[in-house]
Protein backbone atom coordinates (compact mmCIF):
# COMPACT_ATOMS: atom_id res chain seq x y z
CA UNK A 1 0.00 0.00 0.00
CA UNK A 2 0.75 3.33 -0.46
CA UNK A 3 0.90 7.07 -2.33
CA UNK A 4 2.71 9.81 -4.03
CA UNK A 5 3.07 13.47 -3.80
CA UNK A 6 3.91 15.65 -6.49
CA UNK A 7 6.08 18.58 -5.84
CA UNK A 8 6.21 21.12 -8.82
CA UNK A 9 8.75 24.11 -9.32
CA UNK A 10 8.29 25.57 -12.37
CA UNK A 11 8.68 22.90 -15.56
CA UNK A 12 10.51 20.20 -12.89
CA UNK A 13 8.08 18.15 -10.86
CA UNK A 14 9.20 15.36 -8.25
CA UNK A 15 7.26 12.50 -7.66
CA UNK A 16 7.99 11.41 -4.32
CA UNK A 17 6.51 7.69 -4.08
CA UNK A 18 5.82 6.16 -0.89
CA UNK A 19 5.42 2.29 -0.62
CA UNK A 20 4.69 -0.01 -4.25
CA UNK A 21 4.91 1.50 -6.94
CA UNK A 22 2.75 -1.26 -8.67
CA UNK A 23 -0.36 -2.15 -10.25
CA UNK A 24 -2.91 -0.96 -7.82
CA UNK A 25 -1.15 2.65 -7.57
CA UNK A 26 -1.04 3.29 -11.00
CA UNK A 27 -4.26 4.55 -12.51
CA UNK A 28 -4.16 7.51 -10.36
CA UNK A 29 -0.22 8.20 -10.51
CA UNK A 30 -1.30 8.14 -13.98
CA UNK A 31 -4.50 10.85 -13.60
CA UNK A 32 -1.38 13.06 -11.87
CA UNK A 33 1.09 12.62 -14.32
CA UNK A 34 -0.90 13.42 -17.50
CA UNK A 35 -2.35 17.14 -15.42
CA UNK A 36 1.57 17.63 -14.58
CA UNK A 37 2.24 17.61 -18.43
CA UNK A 38 -0.56 19.06 -19.67
CA UNK A 39 0.35 22.28 -17.14
CA UNK A 40 3.65 22.19 -18.95
CA UNK A 41 6.13 19.89 -16.39
CA UNK A 42 9.00 18.84 -19.16
CA UNK A 43 10.98 17.41 -16.49
CA UNK A 44 9.55 14.63 -14.18
CA UNK A 45 11.50 13.00 -10.95
CA UNK A 46 10.40 10.37 -9.65
CA UNK A 47 12.00 9.91 -5.91
CA UNK A 48 11.69 6.02 -4.88
CA UNK A 49 13.61 5.92 -1.48
CA UNK A 50 10.14 4.93 0.29
CA UNK A 51 9.77 2.23 -2.44
CA UNK A 52 11.03 -1.58 -2.29
CA UNK A 53 8.86 -2.89 -4.85
CA UNK A 54 8.12 -2.23 -8.57
CA UNK A 55 6.24 -4.47 -10.55
CA UNK A 56 5.54 -4.74 -14.81
CA UNK A 57 2.71 -1.90 -14.31
CA UNK A 58 4.57 0.35 -12.49
CA UNK A 59 7.26 0.41 -14.82
CA UNK A 60 5.21 0.64 -17.97
CA UNK A 61 3.95 3.53 -15.91
CA UNK A 62 7.99 4.83 -16.05
CA UNK A 63 8.10 4.08 -19.67
CA UNK A 64 4.51 5.83 -20.51
CA UNK A 65 5.42 8.81 -18.86
CA UNK A 66 9.02 9.11 -20.73
CA UNK A 67 6.85 8.23 -23.83
CA UNK A 68 5.23 11.07 -23.05
CA UNK A 69 8.22 13.70 -22.41
CA UNK A 70 10.11 12.23 -25.34
CA UNK A 71 7.36 13.96 -27.31
CA UNK A 72 7.67 17.23 -25.88
CA UNK A 73 11.71 17.48 -25.40
CA UNK A 74 11.31 16.61 -21.89
CA UNK A 75 12.78 14.50 -19.68
CA UNK A 76 12.16 11.70 -17.24
CA UNK A 77 14.58 10.36 -14.24
CA UNK A 78 14.14 7.37 -11.34
CA UNK A 79 16.25 8.56 -8.58
CA UNK A 80 17.22 6.76 -5.21
CA UNK A 81 16.43 2.66 -6.12
CA UNK A 82 17.20 0.45 -4.15
CA UNK A 83 19.71 -2.48 -5.36
CA UNK A 84 17.23 -4.77 -6.27
CA UNK A 85 14.82 -2.54 -8.10
CA UNK A 86 18.39 -0.99 -9.97
CA UNK A 87 19.56 -4.35 -10.75
CA UNK A 88 15.80 -5.07 -12.11
CA UNK A 89 15.82 -1.74 -14.29
CA UNK A 90 18.97 -2.91 -15.36
CA UNK A 91 18.53 -6.41 -16.18
CA UNK A 92 14.94 -4.57 -18.44
CA UNK A 93 17.66 -2.91 -20.23
CA UNK A 94 16.06 0.06 -19.07
CA UNK A 95 18.58 2.33 -16.64
CA UNK A 96 19.50 4.54 -19.51
CA UNK A 97 16.11 5.27 -21.00
CA UNK A 98 14.77 6.02 -17.65
CA UNK A 99 17.92 7.73 -16.21
CA UNK A 100 17.88 5.76 -13.20
CA UNK A 101 20.22 6.23 -10.49
CA UNK A 102 20.75 4.38 -6.76
CA UNK A 103 20.06 5.82 -3.45
CA UNK A 104 22.72 7.57 -2.01
CA UNK A 105 24.60 6.01 0.85
CA UNK B 1 3.05 -16.65 15.68
CA UNK B 2 4.72 -19.25 13.48
CA UNK B 3 2.97 -22.76 13.59
CA UNK B 4 5.44 -24.99 13.79
CA UNK B 5 5.75 -27.11 10.68
CA UNK B 6 5.20 -30.74 11.12
CA UNK B 7 8.30 -32.81 10.63
CA UNK B 8 8.86 -33.74 6.54
CA UNK B 9 6.08 -31.15 5.66
CA UNK B 10 6.96 -28.24 3.48
CA UNK B 11 6.13 -25.17 4.99
CA UNK B 12 3.52 -23.87 2.99
CA UNK B 13 1.29 -21.02 2.30
CA UNK B 14 -1.97 -20.86 0.36
CA UNK B 15 -4.76 -17.54 -0.17
CA UNK B 16 -7.48 -17.08 -2.37
CA UNK B 17 -8.58 -13.62 -2.99
CA UNK B 18 -11.04 -12.01 -5.34
CA UNK B 19 -10.32 -10.28 -8.78
CA UNK B 20 -9.85 -7.10 -7.50
CA UNK B 21 -6.21 -4.96 -7.70
CA UNK B 22 -7.68 -4.22 -3.96
CA UNK B 23 -6.68 -7.54 -2.84
CA UNK B 24 -3.80 -8.14 -4.71
CA UNK B 25 -1.22 -6.05 -1.71
CA UNK B 26 -2.06 -7.94 1.46
CA UNK B 27 -1.62 -11.20 -0.34
CA UNK B 28 1.36 -10.21 -1.03
CA UNK B 29 2.31 -8.70 2.00
CA UNK B 30 0.98 -11.93 3.66
CA UNK B 31 4.01 -13.59 1.23
CA UNK B 32 6.76 -11.43 2.61
CA UNK B 33 5.79 -12.01 6.32
CA UNK B 34 5.78 -16.17 5.20
CA UNK B 35 9.20 -15.73 3.87
CA UNK B 36 9.81 -14.12 6.97
CA UNK B 37 8.68 -16.28 9.62
CA UNK B 38 10.71 -18.98 8.00
CA UNK B 39 14.12 -16.86 8.14
CA UNK B 40 14.14 -16.39 4.26
CA UNK B 41 14.05 -12.71 4.34
CA UNK B 42 16.75 -12.23 1.26
CA UNK B 43 14.29 -14.04 -1.25
CA UNK B 44 11.41 -11.83 0.29
CA UNK B 45 11.96 -9.12 -2.87
CA UNK B 46 12.00 -11.96 -5.69
CA UNK B 47 9.69 -14.11 -4.39
CA UNK B 48 7.30 -11.06 -3.49
CA UNK B 49 7.88 -9.57 -7.17
CA UNK B 50 7.30 -13.26 -9.29
CA UNK B 51 3.59 -13.55 -7.05
CA UNK B 52 2.86 -10.34 -7.83
CA UNK B 53 3.17 -10.37 -11.29
CA UNK B 54 1.57 -14.03 -11.18
CA UNK B 55 -1.05 -12.48 -9.49
CA UNK B 56 -1.30 -9.48 -11.26
CA UNK B 57 -1.79 -11.53 -14.84
CA UNK B 58 -4.87 -13.43 -13.09
CA UNK B 59 -6.76 -10.65 -11.67
CA UNK B 60 -6.57 -8.52 -15.18
CA UNK B 61 -5.70 -10.80 -17.44
CA UNK B 62 -7.26 -14.71 -16.74
CA UNK B 63 -10.03 -13.56 -14.72
CA UNK B 64 -10.58 -9.76 -16.21
CA UNK B 65 -11.31 -8.34 -12.88
CA UNK B 66 -14.42 -10.29 -12.63
CA UNK B 67 -15.69 -10.02 -9.62
CA UNK B 68 -17.44 -13.03 -9.50
CA UNK B 69 -13.77 -14.98 -10.23
CA UNK B 70 -11.35 -16.26 -7.56
CA UNK B 71 -7.43 -15.87 -7.93
CA UNK B 72 -5.38 -19.10 -5.69
CA UNK B 73 -1.72 -19.03 -4.84
CA UNK B 74 0.10 -21.62 -3.05
CA UNK B 75 3.60 -20.93 -2.01
CA UNK B 76 5.94 -23.82 -0.71
CA UNK B 77 9.59 -23.51 0.67
CA UNK B 78 10.98 -26.64 -0.68
CA UNK B 79 14.68 -28.37 -0.01
CA UNK B 80 16.45 -26.11 -3.02
CA UNK B 81 13.51 -24.02 -4.42
CA UNK B 82 10.70 -21.80 -3.75
CA UNK B 83 7.71 -23.28 -5.40
CA UNK B 84 4.81 -20.61 -6.61
CA UNK B 85 1.32 -22.11 -8.00
CA UNK B 86 -1.20 -19.30 -8.93
CA UNK B 87 -4.55 -20.23 -10.61
CA UNK B 88 -7.24 -18.51 -12.52
CA UNK B 89 -10.46 -19.27 -13.26
CA UNK B 90 -10.95 -17.42 -16.77
CA UNK B 91 -10.92 -19.21 -20.17
CA UNK B 92 -6.72 -19.57 -20.50
CA UNK B 93 -4.86 -17.82 -23.08
CA UNK B 94 -1.99 -19.31 -25.56
CA UNK B 95 1.17 -19.01 -23.47
CA UNK B 96 3.53 -21.14 -26.18
CA UNK B 97 2.86 -17.74 -28.27
CA UNK B 98 3.34 -15.48 -25.56
CA UNK B 99 6.42 -16.52 -24.49
CA UNK B 100 7.98 -16.71 -28.03
CA UNK B 101 7.26 -13.26 -27.97
CA UNK B 102 10.16 -11.04 -27.92
CA UNK B 103 11.40 -9.16 -25.03
CA UNK B 104 9.44 -5.23 -24.96
CA UNK B 105 12.07 -2.65 -26.57
CA UNK B 106 12.40 0.67 -24.19
CA UNK B 107 9.58 2.32 -25.10
CA UNK B 108 6.92 -0.76 -24.68
CA UNK B 109 4.46 0.52 -22.03
CA UNK B 110 2.94 -3.51 -21.53
CA UNK B 111 4.20 -6.84 -22.48
CA UNK B 112 7.13 -7.28 -19.19
CA UNK B 113 5.12 -9.42 -16.75
CA UNK B 114 6.11 -12.77 -18.59
CA UNK B 115 9.87 -11.45 -19.31
CA UNK B 116 10.14 -10.84 -15.55
CA UNK B 117 9.00 -14.42 -14.51
CA UNK B 118 11.18 -15.50 -17.07
CA UNK B 119 14.40 -13.78 -15.48
CA UNK B 120 13.93 -14.39 -11.87
CA UNK B 121 12.79 -18.17 -12.45
CA UNK B 122 14.58 -21.49 -12.54
CA UNK B 123 11.90 -23.09 -14.16
CA UNK B 124 8.05 -21.96 -15.54
CA UNK B 125 5.45 -24.31 -16.17
CA UNK B 126 1.29 -23.69 -17.26
CA UNK B 127 -0.95 -26.24 -17.62
CA UNK B 128 -2.50 -26.78 -20.94
CA UNK B 129 -5.13 -23.98 -20.95
CA UNK B 130 -3.09 -21.45 -19.52
CA UNK B 131 -5.35 -21.04 -16.27
CA UNK B 132 -2.36 -22.12 -13.90
CA UNK B 133 1.38 -20.89 -13.36
CA UNK B 134 3.67 -22.63 -11.24
CA UNK B 135 7.29 -21.12 -11.06
CA UNK B 136 10.98 -22.56 -9.22
CA UNK B 137 12.94 -20.02 -7.60
CA UNK B 138 16.46 -21.26 -6.43
CA UNK B 139 16.38 -20.88 -2.63
CA UNK B 140 19.70 -18.43 -3.64
CA UNK B 141 17.55 -16.03 -5.75
CA UNK B 142 18.07 -12.97 -3.77
CA UNK B 143 21.46 -13.08 -3.24
CA UNK B 144 23.41 -10.78 -5.94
Amino acid sequence: MGGFAIERRGSRSVVVVSGDLTAPMVPSLQGSLKQEIDEGALDIVFDLAATETLDSSGIGLLIAACNSLARISGRISVVNLSPPLLQLLHSMRLVSRLNASPRQA
Amino acid sequence: MVTPTPRGRRPELRRTLRSSLDEVDPVCHDVRAFLRDHDETGAGFVVELVARECINNAVLHGNRQDPAKLVTIAVCIGRRYFCLRVSDQGTGFDWRERLALPVPGDTAVRGRGLPILEMYARKLAFNQAGTCVTVWLTRTCGEG
